[in-house]
């Protein structure tokens, strides 16, 4: 059940340059969020209204902690770098569905830019659900400086290949090409490699997912995307953050807050 | 104990504090948050005789102090609202307020008659959506297609009809009077104000729409003046609504003339809008020792 706290601000820092991790303090949150759900904060701002959705990136139970990892793109993430410690956030959630992690043992996460953080709570769920999966993650960014995370999901035990866009660490290249590569998967698309992965979990920008769900349709791979769309209330009652999608009854546009934010690859209307 | 009771068109609401179609979904979204036997009514999210899929996304663009909104009325039709949302909202001690849309008069129509056997306290009709292009404001921007669509609503419709009004007119009254004219029982406004928003880095709107409706805080004034307007030249009660986010703006409401308010983007900004509004007209009676509501009169 989705509930509106108040949160107190543990810690509201920059990771890099324009990506802060901010730590507040909601046991509700901590003990009921699921991997690929988000929170929705709200600014105390006069001129900003609409809550801010951002994935749980890491929860702990026994402290009632919560962490977000952000990024500053434009006012609302602006103002709420500069919260300090100590600040009480009003906070809805937990909102969406979530990712369905279902024991398989060779799990492949993707994550790209800003859609990492929601990956690593869930690689850390999936090592608690099942401490003999395999999890291989791959992460691509812009560049070096935007390279968040990397030992935090070492120390999952998830095995961390990297990719930026200009080669600054890591694969150059995207991390489609970079999946390909580590893998070594069969140009004839076939999906019988000892290494294909039994699913494949990912978020990032759309385009990315898009090429995702071509790999996991050519490897005969079942993908979780987690979406991303302009958003409103965060809880399925303004039918904006909608992305189009069929789920065999014909297209639809489905809402990202409630609906999602993860569907199936092959549920999504890549072209919609 | 304040008396907080008040009339539409015959229907008692407890309280004069509903919700803006549109924002509040069918009240499960929100049932969470709101303990929704205590609202006056619920409005619900704008109904078609058949499902409308919407517009494309982004649909959605924040403003200073509002928010634009391109959504296009996407819901899943009259008859999945019956058998899906309307045995949830029955479960409440509240009215039901539909809201009902068309591309046409017979569309229209064809969902007033659709309800009239159903447990529904009013209809709203939907004539001042600026996001379909077809239908929706044209109607309520004409004051001869307004009060033919009214006419020809009324005809099927068993429950008290309110008629929504658009802000997007140079004279709001004379719709107002057309709709009154045509057996309207009700009027509510304001619907959205036409805006638009431009992202100066991809140079394009930011709303795959182009243009969208403007709500929130920002419209408040807007709504407030074309509810003084419009309550001087009916008779019929008006449902005020537009920027309102606290008990205050609702009691501005009232005092311009309206009979109940309702509270929309508000809902987004804070699940418990329609509450702390509630509350915070009740602690303005209490305070200014108002006993009724309907002596909340301007001096």
């Amino acid at each position: 059940m989705k509930k509106l706290v108040n949160a107190q601000i543990l810690k509201n820092a920059p990771l890099t340059r324009d990506i802060y991790e901010l730590i507040f303090k909601s046991e509700y949150l901590a003990e009921t969020a699921k991997a690929g759900q988000f929170a929705g904060i709200y600014l105390e701002s006069e001129s900003k209204l609409l809550p801010r959705p951002f994935g749980f990136c890491q929860t702990d139970a026994k402290a009632g902690t919560v962490r977000i990892v952000y990024r500053v793109v434009g006012g609302g993430t602006k103002i709420l770098s500069q919260y300090p410690e100590g600040k009480t956030l009003r906070v809805l959630g937990p909102c969406g569905n979530g990712f369905t992690y279902s024991a398989q043992k060779r799990v492949v996460i993707i994550g790209g830019g800003m859609g990492t953080p929601p990956l690593l709570k869930l690689a850390q769920d999936i090592k608690k659900a099942n401490s003999n999966a395999e999890i291989n993650v791959f992460s691509g960014f812009q560049n070096a400086q935007q390279v968040i995370l990397k030992s935090d999901f070492e120390k999952t035990g998830a095995k961390v290949y990297i990719s930026t866009d200009d080669g600054s660490q890591g694969y150059m290249g995207n991390v489609i090409s970079l999946i390909k590569n580590v893998l070594r998967h069969n140009p004839d698309g076939g999906s019988a490699l000892p290494q294909s992965p039994e699913i494949i979990f990912a978020c990032g920008p759309k385009v990315m997912l898009k090429a995702v769900s071509g790999y996991a349709d050519e490897t005969a791979t079942p993908a979780q995307v987690s979406m991303e769309e302009r958003m409103g209330c965060g809880v399925g009652a303004c039918i904006c953050c909608v992305t189009k999608t069929n789920d065999g009854n014909g297209e639809a546009y489905k809402k990202v807050c409630a609906h999602g934010p993860v569907f199936s690859s092959k549920e999504v209307v890549w072209n919609g | 104990m304040v008396d907080l009771s008040v009339d539409i068109a015959g229907v008692k609401l407890k309280n004069p504090v509903t919700t803006a179609s549109g924002t509040f979904a069918s009240g499960k979204e929100y049932a969470d948050f709101v303990d929704l036997n205590k609202l006056g009514a619920i409005t619900v999210k704008g109904v078609s005789i058949t499902p409308w899929q919407g517009n494309p996304p982004p649909r959605i663009a924040e403003t200073y102090g509002g928010l634009l909104n391109s959504v296009g009325l996407q819901n899943p039709g009259v008859e999945a609202f019956i058998k899906e949302d309307l045995p949830f909202l029955k479960q409440f001690d509240t009215k039901i307020i539909v809201n009902i849309c068309g591309h046409t008069e017979e569309e229209y129509a064809e969902a007033a008659q659709r309800l009239s056997t159903e447990a529904v306290d009013l209809l709203e009709l939907n004539i001042s959506c600026p996001n379909l292009k077809k239908g929706g404001i044209a109607f309520g921007q004409n004051p001869k297609m307004a009060h033919a669509v009214v006419r020809e609503v009324k005809k099927y419709a068993k429950q008290p009809l309110i008629v929504k009004l658009s802000p997007n007119v140079t004279d709001i009254t004379e719709i107002a009077k057309a709709a009154e004219d045509a057996g309207a029982d009700a009027l509510s406004l304001i619907n959205t104000i036409l805006g638009m928003q431009i992202d100066i880095n991809r140079r394009r709107p930011v709303l795959y729409n182009v243009t969208g409706g403007l709500s929130g805080p920002a419209v408040k004034p807007v709504a407030v003046r074309m509810v003084y307007q419009t309550a001087r030249c009916v008779k019929i009660p008006i449902i005020g609504m537009g920027g309102i986010c606290s008990g205050g703006d609702a009691v501005e409401f009232l005092l311009a003339g309206a009979t109940a308010v309702a509270v929309g983007s508000a809902n987004f900004a804070n699940p418990n809008a329609t509450t702390d509004v509630l509350n915070g007209i009740c602690e303005y009676m209490q305070k200014n020792s108002i006993a009724k509501l309907s002596d909340i009169k301007l001096a």
